[in-house]
């Protein structure tokens, strides 16, 4: 067998769920839906990332009443290859989404702000063969990365967020919660895509987190440390830019130390910064990747992971080159219903997996 | 198209049969990347290479005579004599590996004058040999080898078994101090090429009774021998185990170095990193077999071989814990600065001057710019050619011996890049860069690892050049990814750092002496897997 | 095994080979502007003045010194880039510029939304570059800033605003921040405001005759100003949008700051009493609140409640009299009253809430849909804030201002 499942501890599982919930929340923002009249996100974002570990939690519960060990032995026990396949889709499809979305907002970053004149494939061409590679080696191998990256990843928030500390004003906040509750509730159940999707995932790797009981733990502190990360820098955007200013804005915290005037070398360190978050995004995008084709493998039963490895990294790759041509009227709509309604795909695979469980059934 | 999919398949592993894969995770590791069939080899029965030794002193000397054609090997001595002026018997040793003396004082004469009325072996070594060690031997094989070892074989006609007697006396080196390993405090000795010195040195260190020194045959074509150092009952069973596993499939023409057999028995061949410790000090040694580790010793060799080792044991110094603890942090510190500055600063600086000039500041910028006002190559070959130019002057300085070694790097170093900037060959800031990278090379304490330090550099130098920071990153990740799925003998060559073991000690801050006697990621090796917490 | 090595070193290589370089330009390829100055064309649109950095090698910063000025007419900067590049061995790069330029004149008209919506992420001009209004030509502005031959005109740069942001007189604001209040419409920008005089004597200045020397004290006449750069800082540009609708004077520059909370240290000076004399009052800020409210009509009113830390730093006659306290607490106190509400109807008059009602304005609604109807730029036309200083600690800042 080469499901490349590993073992890992809760450091590892932690860092590897938190930084892929962090990552997505906050790079995967859409400015036009979430600041256009006012701003809530540093609220919206955080409690999303806590409300996704209810479902995870409950579906945990689901999960030990039949015995196995991971979502996709579940599925196929509970609903045949076939009903398994159908369900698991949707999950599939929102882990391989959460994989392409964040990469495509950093590929924008790099060849509009960084890189002069260059072609999106060639920076792809970087990015997706170390993701693939990741994905390839398996559940240990990105937990140990996600460990050492996320150290990374905290300092250089702090460090972004504490040059930009003398920025910081308040009136920048107001109105507070301007949204209104309508706006506010929709925007929080978009964003739940970005936050349930990544928490799913320990649920299809529970086996590399050494059983269930292990992998509800670190679902649970996976889901503080995120809204905590979350909070932070959503918070500091917030105290830097106004949601009119944010509305415009490729990506907010690359900018954040934008307005000190100062001419210290510390300020300068912004393009070094986008480097340890893109990394950050790499692990988490082959995360979801490696999660889509675990998820695979065990609902058809394969004893390799390999194929489907390849496969998603592939149909990531191509989705992020297609994200570029956004004049592709196709590309558009599509990209807009899956931020405005993606939420839903996690949420059936998980009401599936749940509604099984809720009978003591060993399979 | 069906045997091109077919023959895509088989190369890319995608269709693994039923069991081909089974049990391999939860086993000695992990198949490697591109596939390949699980090591299932076992122990050789070293029994069914036996050979009863001849009754008949005549009939054996004919066979040793042949078989190590004394006609032209005059190094074999078959000396026959008689016992008390009664029964034959034949000494056999090696000249210049056995001591003469010894030979002539304790077992010809003795024997020759013995007038006892029990010739048998058993009575010879207990009333006449007057040497130490004596050893019954029924297999010629064995006894041939303890031969050519240096000790004597005494047959006597009529035995089914021959004596081995403690002679050896051939030329060795005398205890120097460590020379590629030297610290400010702390021992000096090192190891020598007698495999017998040099267990004893770790004894001296260690004198526990569960200090173990079994020896093993090498494997190698010339038969050298080996002992394998641990702790019984604080190194795992199953390390011991698989070490034994390793050296017992290990097949080489020549075995003459521990470097060699380092290759025969390591995890993975292709990655620069050692996966084990080649040290020339015993009280390093002994440091590491004291917290659970294996000492591998081989006759020949002045190196030991110390595993399982991590990445964080390859960059510590037995001098850390000779110094107080907040020198030895301090040092610590440094250490770990200078290898990050010798891998990646080349390559960080080299994205900045080719892709991300903003971060550099004016000054920085003006100061470059000037100093490469008249340089023709550019930036990327000039970085290049420094580090190779850097690692000329290193290894000639090494090859070359005493004090015009030295000289050779003086003169390289200072003379050539004075020269090489007023020749505009070079620039003065890239010289800097290229000169902080390798005295930051030079802190770390194993040679290997310097050598793969610079392969890592050199790496991150190119992906610079192609990618700039972007380019940085993807080599780092790969990088990364790749040794931590490496492992050592089981142990995941980046733990405790990642996996995150319960290891109490800090990693980069010098701990307190005393505490837990050994490393907590040696005792996740072959983890629940093995012990039967399976799928 | 070998086989399966050769197919991943081959992949390797065709998906380096495929990803290239990424157009490395080494570091030396490029001139780095810091300074850009923006004036009206007479052939083109507009003249654009470039301030580089000169290469500068170990200690030796004499000789042609640190700036090399280029100048080009064009329609937009990218034209008039172009034209330069065409003359000059390298590419600009303005990814070290600090400070950007613009006459009077253009920066009361369109010039700078048409600059800043175009230009900065194209030419990846940082935001946090300072703006500032020349009374004058922009070019003119930047050669009396650069004639000194300084080494490394990026420490000028950075000491001609940083330093004067200490004294008060000046106020510095970046690019970013003008974006934010054109953008957000919760306050105007106020940017540094410069004028260029010629008739400083400088250390490089003409001589008068041959006998002068080098010395510019010894070259000036009585009266005439000698040393340091013809480019100062004057005072304040007010906006309103984007467009410059008033200037402040150093000494009103003080109040705006303080009345803003940007107010560190500085000195002012004062007529004391009915005389002649003049007192040179220390000033530090030590708190400032300001409240806002919006009557249901939308009838807003403030309060600005300043706290100064005040010291007698210099009299005419020498030792300050012993009345001199209740002076500092009472009537330099109205006095400070009197400027602040003078300032604030300077900036009103000149449509620019400067001194940021509007952000002050925002907190009282609830979402950005009332608070956008409510057209903050009209309701704030009508405002007369009231200011309340009160002066303490004379003693402590009387030393503190002698530092």
């Amino acid at each position: 067998m080469r499901l490349n499942e590993g073992r890992i501890g809760y450091a590892e599982g932690i860092a590897a769920a938190a930084a892929a919930v962090s990552v997505c929340a906050i790079f995967s923002v859409d400015p036009a839906s979430a600041y256009t009249n006012g701003n809530s996100t540093y609220i919206s974002i955080p409690l999303a990332a806590l409300i996704s570990l209810v479902p995870v939690l409950a579906v945990s519960r689901a999960l030990e009443r039949s015995g196995k060990g991971g979502l996709a032995e579940h599925l196929e026990c509970a609903y045949g290859t076939a009903g398994a396949a159908l369900f698991a889709l949707p999950l599939t499809v929102s882990l391989l989404f959460c994989a392409a979305r964040p990469m495509t907002c950093f590929l924008d970053v790099l060849q509009s702000l960084i890189y002069d004149g260059v072609s999106y494939a060639s920076l792809a061409a970087f990015v997706f063969p170390v993701m693939a590679l990741i994905a390839w080696k398996g559940f240990e191998s990105i937990g140990r990365l996600a460990l050492i990256v996320s150290g990374l990843l905290v300092f250089s928030l702090v460090f972004a967020v504490a040059s930009a500390a003398p920025s910081f004003e308040t009136y920048r906040l107001y109105p507070l919660m301007g949204v209104g509750a309508a706006r506010f509730t929709q925007f929080t159940a978009s964003e739940l895509m970005f936050t349930l999707t990544p928490m799913s995932a320990l649920l299809v790797c529970g086996k590399g987190l050494n059983g269930i009981a292990p992998m509800r733990k670190t679902a649970a502190a996976a889901s503080i440390v995120s809204a905590a990360v979350c909070f932070s820098a959503q918070f500091a955007i917030s105290l830097v830019y106004s949601y009119k200013g944010l509305t415009g804005l490729l990506m907010p915290l690359y900018r954040i130390n934008f307005l000190s005037l100062a001419q210290s070398y510390a300020l300068r360190l912004d393009k070094l910064f986008v480097m340890v978050w893109l990394s950050g995004a790499i692990v988490s995008s082959a995360y979801c990747v490696y999660a889509a084709a675990r998820l695979h493998a065990g609902v058809f039963r394969e004893r390799d992971i390999t194929p489907a490895a390849a496969s998603f990294s592939l149909v990531v790759c191509a989705a992020v080159l297609a994200a570029a041509r956004m004049d592709y009227t196709a590309v558009k709509t599509a990209n807009g219903i899956m931020l405005r309604f993606g939420a839903a795909l996690p949420t059936v695979t998980l009401t599936a997996a749940l509604a099984k469980g809720r009978k003591e059934k060993k399979c | 198209m069906a045997f091109l999919k077919g023959k895509a398949k088989r190369i890319l592993r995608f269709d693994v049969g039923d069991g081909r894969f089974e049990l391999t995770e939860s086993e000695r590791g992990a198949p490697r990347m591109l596939g390949g069939r699980r090591d299932k080899s076992r122990v050789k029965n070293r029994g069914d290479e036996r050979r009863p030794i001849p009754k008949s002193t005549k009939k054996l000397r004919e066979l040793l005579c042949a078989e190590f054609s004394t006609d032209r090997n005059p190094d074999l001595i078959l000396r026959p004599f008689k016992v008390g002026g009664g029964r034959d018997a034949l000494a056999v040793y090696m000249n210049g590996m056995a001591d003469d003396g010894s030979i002539n004082d304790f077992i010809l004469r003795p024997l020759m004058r013995y007038a006892g009325g029990d010739m048998s072996l058993g009575a010879l070594s207990e009333d006449a040999i007057e040497i130490a060690e004596t050893k019954r031997e029924d297999d010629l094989s064995k006894a041939m080898s303890a031969v050519l070892d240096g000790m004597t074989a005494l047959f006597v006609d009529g035995e089914k078994r021959c004596l081995l007697l403690e002679t050896r006396g051939y030329e060795k080196r005398a205890i120097g101090p460590a020379e590629n390993e030297q610290v400010v405090i702390g021992p000096n000795e090192s190891f020598t090429e007698s495999l017998r010195t040099n267990i004893t040195l770790i004894r001296r260190i260690l004198r526990i009774k569960e200090l173990i020194a079994e020896p093993l045959p090498s494997g190698g074509g010339n038969d050298t021998d080996l002992a394998l150092i641990y702790r019984n009952g604080v190194t795992d069973e199953r390390l011991v185990a698989e070490v034994k596993r390793r050296l017992d499939k290990a097949d080489a023409f020549a075995l003459t170095s521990s470097g060699m057999l380092e290759q025969l028995i390591e995890d993975s061949g292709v990655s620069p990193l050692p996966q084990m410790l080649s040290t020339e000090r015993p009280d390093r040694a002994a440091a590491h077999v004291m917290r659970g580790r294996v000492c591998i010793l081989l006759e020949g060799s002045p190196k030991a071989l110390i595993l399982p080792v991590t990445l964080f044991t390859l960059l510590d110094s037995p001098e850390d814990f000779y110094m107080r603890r907040p020198l030895g942090t301090v040092i610590r510190v440094v250490r770990y600065v200078g290898a990050a500055v010798s891998v990646l600063l080349p390559g960080y600086f080299l994205a900045l001057a080719l892709y991300h000039q903003g971060v550099l500041s004016t000054e920085v910028l003006s100061t470059v710019i000037a100093s490469r006002r008249m340089v023709f190559e550019p930036i990327g070959v000039e970085m290049i050619l420094l580090l190779l130019i850097f690692q000329m002057i290193r290894e000639a300085g090494q090859r070359v011996p005493g004090s015009i070694g030295q000289a050779i790097g003086i003169i390289g170093g200072l003379i050539m890049g004075q020269a090489a900037v007023a020749a505009n060959l070079a620039s003065s800031v890239v010289l800097i860069i290229v000169a902080a990278s390798g005295l930051g090379n030079f802190c770390i304490p194993d040679y290997q690892t310097q050598i793969a330090a610079s392969y890592f550099r050199m790496a991150l130098v190119i992906s610079a050049w192609m990618g700039g920071l972007l380019g940085i990153v993807a080599a780092l990740l790969l990088s990364l990814c790749l040794l931590s799925g490496m492992k050592s003998f089981g142990v995941p060559f980046l733990a405790p750092f990642a996996p995150k073991t319960e290891r109490n000690k800090p990693l980069v801050i010098r701990g307190r002496l005393g505490g837990s006697p050994t490393d907590d990621e040696l005792n996740t090796s072959f983890d629940a897997r093995i012990r039967g917490t399976e799928d | 095994m070998l086989k399966r090595m050769g197919l991943l070193v081959l992949l390797t290589v065709a998906i380096l080979s495929l990803a290239g370089c990424l157009k490395p330009v080494s570091l030396d390829a490029y001139g780095y502007v810091i300074t850009i100055g923006v004036d009206r064309g007479e052939a083109k649109k507009y003249y654009y003045t470039f301030a580089l950095q000169r290469e500068l090698e170990g200690q030796d910063t004499s000789g042609e010194g640190g700036a090399a000025v280029l100048s080009c007419e064009g329609n937009s900067i990218f034209e008039a880039v172009s034209e330069l590049e065409g003359n000059i061995p390298y590419s600009l790069n303005f990814s070290r510029t600090g400070f950007i330029t613009f006459s009077r004149e253009l920066a009361e008209g369109d010039a700078v939304k048409e600059f800043v919506s175009a230009s900065l992420d194209a030419l990846k001009i940082r935001t946090s570059a300072v703006m500032i209004v020349s009374e004058g030509d922009a070019c003119e502005f930047i050669d009396g800033m650069y004639a000194n031959n300084d080494a490394n005109i990026t420490k000028l740069q950075s000491a001609l605003m940083l330093d004067k942001q200490k004294t008060g007189m000046v106020t510095v604001m970046s690019i970013s921040r003008l974006i934010e209040a054109c953008e957000d419409g919760r306050f105007d920008y106020c940017s540094a405001y410069g004028v260029y005089d010629a008739g400083v004597i400088t250390d490089t200045g003409e001589k008068k005759s041959e006998s002068e020397g080098e010395d510019p004290t010894g070259d000036a006449e009585r009266g005439e100003r000698a040393g340091g750069l013809r480019s100062r800082i004057a005072g304040a540009a007010l906006f309103s949008g984007w467009s410059m609708t008033g200037t402040l004077t150093r000494g009103e520059t003080v109040w705006l700051n303080i009345a803003n909370g940007e107010f560190k240290s500085g000195v002012v000076d004062v007529k004391y009493g009915e005389g002649e004399e003049s007192v040179s009052v220390g000033l530090s800020l030590e708190k400032v609140t300001r409240r806002l409210a919006i009557g249901g009509d939308g009838a807003v009113t403030a309060t600005v409640d300043v706290v100064l830390g005040v010291g007698v730093r210099r009299m005419d006659q020498g030792t300050p009299p012993v009345e001199i306290d209740a002076w500092l607490t009472e009537d330099f106190a109205r006095y400070a009253e009197e400027m602040l509400l003078s300032v604030f109807m300077k900036c009103r008059f000149a449509e620019s809430d400067a001194m940021r009602f509007g952000t002050e304005a925002v907190r009282k609604f609830r979402t950005a849909e009332e608070w956008e109807r409510f057209c903050w730029k009209e309701r704030y036309l009508d405002l007369v804030p009231e200011f309340r200083v009160v002066t303490v600690n004379a003693e402590k800042y009387a030393a503190e201002g002698m530092q």
